[in-house]
């Protein structure tokens, strides 16, 4: 009887606990979902102090933003007026540039004409060459007298020879004419030396002259030479300037 | 003073210009340098100076007018030997002129300001006072070439200063480039 109860007591208790065991799960269940407000508010509260920190970042970044946008401002405004004081100069130095390039190029053109006036040095050169071609045939013709010259001393030298010849041979008749005739031999001979140095002294003028204006005409040439160069280097340096 | 190398170079630029002037095309020609003019005996000279501020620079051109000189610078100028003898003498100075021509363009790759006289024939005689001019550099030349006369050619400069250059002897003188000639 005892152990009938006992094992219907045991049997009731399966019964009614396993609802109840059901129950209870339920409820566990259902108040794990149920929210929890001191949570909510702390979240609540922890959410609020992030949005304030976040506006507050916010704000500190507008104002950073602002900051930079007037200093940029006043770099915009300064480079502005840098530029104009740049444009300024600028015109200043186009307005020095223009005057000096008008200065330059009023130089050249004296450059030019002074250029134009040594290249009539050319004028001259030839004249020298004429003044050459006039001493040497003035040479030429010294030379030709001279040499008359001294066919006629030779013809003398002869002729005295012949005249002391005739004087030995009219004897003591003759002496005095020997004298005369030794004395015009000595001349003669005199005078031949004489037409022999100054044969040589013209021969000597003859190199004199022409090595001398033979250096000028060449000098003459390299300088026209380098005032050609002049003229080409003026001409390209205004050509330069004007284009 | 002219040192060593420029006295070469004026010689050598003068040799090449001696042999591109007085040489006809597919003639052989030789060019001797001479220890003096002992043996230069021609009785005029044609004369034409080179100048720089630097030096100035004499050739010579001995010749005698005799038929056999004359005649060859006839033929070498004209190709015939028919021609009178004042014309003869103009040629033998326009080879002379041709040839100074030449020296002058290839000295100027050395001295940019030179210049070139017209030619000028004076007797031998005036030879004898050259030493006048106190040449710091003389060389006399004589030149060999077939079916010629020998011919003497001679080289008188004065310098004004240090004279010093160098010519490449394979370069020799410059092909090309303008003559100044009158």
């Amino acid at each position: 009887m005892t152990q009938d109860s006992l094992i219907y007591l045991a049997l009731g208790a399966v019964l009614s606990g396993a609802p109840l065991l059901w129950k209870i799960r339920q409820l566990r269940s259902r108040i794990a979902r149920m929210i929890d407000l001191e949570q909510v508010e702390s979240l609540k509260r922890s959410l609020h102090l992030t949005l304030e920190e976040q506006q507050l970042d916010i704000a500190m970044r507008q104002q950073a933003l602002e900051e930079e946008r007037q200093q940029a401002d006043m770099e915009l405004q300064q480079m502005r007026d840098e530029h104009a004081q740049l444009a300024e100069q600028f015109d200043l130095r186009k307005t020095e540039f223009s005057s000096s390039m008008t200065r330059v190029l009023e130089n050249c053109a004296s450059s030019q004409e002074t250029i134009d006036h040594l290249l009539g040095l050319m004028r001259t050169f030839e004249r020298w060459h004429d003044d050459l071609n006039a001493l040497i045939a003035h040479n030429r013709d010294m030379h030709r007298k001279n040499d008359e010259f001294a066919l006629i001393v030779n013809q003398v030298i002869i002729v005295a020879l012949n005249a002391s010849i005739e004087a030995a041979r009219a004897g003591s008749h003759g002496r005095g004419f020997a004298v005369v005739a030794a004395e015009i031999r000595d001349l003669a001979q005199r005078a031949e030396k004489l037409s022999k140095n100054y044969r040589s002294s013209l021969y000597q003028n003859d190199l004199i002259t022409t090595t001398t204006f033979q250096d000028l005409q060449a000098g003459g040439k390299m300088i026209v030479g380098a005032v050609i160069g002049l003229d080409l280097i003026n001409k390209k340096t205004r050509e330069a300037l004007a284009a | 003073m002219i040192s060593s190398s420029a006295k070469e170079g004026f010689n050598l630029l003068l040799t090449q210009a001696l042999k591109d002037s007085l040489v006809p095309s597919g003639a052989h020609c030789e060019v001797a340098m001479l220890p003096d003019d002992s043996s230069i005996r021609e009785s005029k000279m044609a004369v034409l100076t080179v100048s720089s501020y630097l030096f100035r620079l004499m050739v010579m051109f001995h010749f005698t007018p005799d038929a056999a000189t004359l005649a060859y610078f006839a033929r070498l100028n004209s190709g015939t030997a028919d021609i009178a003898e004042q014309e003869c003498l103009d040629a033998i100075a326009e080879r002379g002129n041709l040839c100074c021509g030449i020296l002058n363009r290839d000295l100027s790759a050395y001295f940019p300001h030179i210049g070139m006289s017209t030619p000028n024939v004076i007797d031998r005689h005036c030879a004898a006072y050259l030493k006048m001019l106190n040449c710091g550099h003389i060389q006399h030349f004589a030149i060999d070439i077939d079916q010629a006369p020998r011919l003497h050619v001679s080289l008188w400069v004065s310098e004004y200063a240090e004279i010093d250059f160098t010519v490449d002897a394979e370069a020799g003188g410059s092909s090309t480039g303008e003559l100044e000639l009158f």
